[in-house]
């Protein structure tokens, strides 16, 4: 309904304290949430020769959680990804090496798979807020499991979603991309891909 | 110079099939490398030998900015860190092989071209870039970072020191760097291309932008991946 929480704050809500999170399992409802799509991340890095973590993003993405605050771990997430969302910030050819890495059929191939899926099989956690989220990645039409070293942030509300609740997530994970049959200029372009999510959920 | 042992440049905008090929031609050169390697140069993967400094060229480079990232996080009300970046910044780095504390580099951002990857559009970054209670670009067009020295931490880590200008408040701040390696992509000629990782923590209530605060958090947090280019000489 607002373009973002940032955007949106005024000097009233402002003086509230209510929308600081907290991160608590007690005050968070359970069921079903959806990506609030404003506060939420999908960055990815790979080596470049050895010499940096070249960095980029998807920039499209979905996500769903069914949340279990009662027991976390037998909460279940699903998420799919535009591949053509690629975005790489390229200084001199944006639209031409996102376009490359999106539809290139040794990259992304995302005319012919034009959506990447992940769906958690389990959570195991690690610590009060901390889990692995396990789950299959589908990529290139291969459907291999990874997993995700996850943290839950913490809930809280935003005047503006009512009494809805917020959820947020920090999560991490490495895949190797040849599992998905992505082998092209190996190894100088890195095999592990470095997974770094940043996402926020709205109650249902 | 030519560096042995270490896998050969791509640029990402100019792969081909004749990139491709060349990279074979690497993995050639590199496999006779490892052959002639001592065994026990196995352990430098681990901890790299200030050897590797060897290979590179002292002087100026400039940032190669096909191979550069400048992101920020910043914790959105505890519940996730905003993760945006800048896509347009410039960086000039003076090397010094032999006693790399003795580098130095300088770095100029431009605010307006920081990037949020807002759903609905661009104007989150304008409001952003421009706003006077964020990063003010109409009066303040410039982000500037001048190292004053470096402190080194190991073989190939150091704290970088500099003067980081704001908002036109000049404060100190300390990077964490990591030199990454050296290589010589044929398309570049004899100059060499290193790398570099580096993260920060500042905080923006010391240059003034204290704008919803507490709930949009003080701390920012940095990091760079930068390859820079040595310069023709």
């Amino acid at each position: 309904m607002k373009r973002t929480l940032i955007a949106t704050l005024s000097a009233a809500s402002l003086v509230s304290c209510a929308l600081a999170g907290e991160q608590t399992f007690t005050e968070a409802a359970s069921g079903a949430y959806k990506l609030e799509k404003t506060h939420a991340s999908l960055t990815w890095r790979i080596s470049h020769n050895g010499l940096s973590q070249y960095t980029a993003r998807f920039t499209e993405f979905d996500a769903r959680i069914d949340f279990n605050p009662d027991d976390p771990a037998t909460s279940s997430v699903t998420a799919t990804i535009n591949p053509l969302s690629v975005e790489t910030d390229h200084p001199t050819e944006r639209e031409k090496w996102n376009g490359e890495l999106a539809t290139d059929d040794r990259f992304l191939n995302g005319n012919e798979f034009p959506e990447i899926t992940f769906t958690s099989t389990g959570v195991e956690a690690t610590g009060e807020f901390t889990g692995i989220i396990t789950g299959d990645l589908t990529m290139l039409g291969v459907t291999v499991p990874v997993s995700l070293d996850a943290t839950y942030n913490g809930t809280g509300n935003a005047p503006w979603f009512g009494t809805k609740d917020l959820i947020g997530f920090s999560a991490r994970g490495v895949l190797k991309r040849s599992d998905f049959g992505m082998t092209a200029l190996l190894p100088n372009i890195g095999d592990e891909v470095e997974v770094i999510i940043e996402a926020e959920f709205l109650q249902e | 110079m030519i560096s042995k042992g270490i896998p050969i440049y791509l640029a990402s905008a100019a792969l081909s099939a004749s990139s491709l090929a060349a990279c074979g031609g690497s993995d050639e050169n590199e496999a006779a490398t490892v052959e002639e390697a001592p065994v026990e140069e196995v352990a430098s993967e681990v901890a790299p030998a200030p050897s590797i400094f060897a290979d590179v060229s002292g002087g100026e480079y400039g940032l190669e900015k096909g191979h550069a990232s400048l992101l920020w996080k910043i914790s959105h009300n505890g519940l996730s860190y905003y993760t945006a970046r800048f896509t347009s910044f410039d960086a000039t780095l003076d090397f010094d092989p032999d006693n790399p504390a003795s580098s130095s580099v300088t770095v100029a951002v431009d605010p307006t071209s920081v990037r949020t990857d807002h759903p609905d559009g661009d104007e989150w970054d304008a409001e952003l870039a421009n706003g006077d209670q964020f990063f003010n670009a109409g009066s303040f067009p410039e982000i500037t970072f001048v190292s004053t020295g470096i402190t080194p931490t190991g073989d190939t880590t150091g704290l970088i020191n500099g003067d980081l200008t704001l908002l036109g408040t000049t404060l100190p701040i300390t990077l964490e760097a990591s030199f990454n390696g050296v290589a010589n992509p044929p398309w570049y000629g004899g100059r060499d291309v290193v790398g570099f990782s580096a993260t920060s923590t500042i905080k923006r209530s010391d240059f003034g932008m204290n704008a919803l605060i507490p709930n949009i958090g003080d701390e920012v947090s940095i990091i760079v991946e930068a390859e820079f280019l040595e310069a023709e000489g």
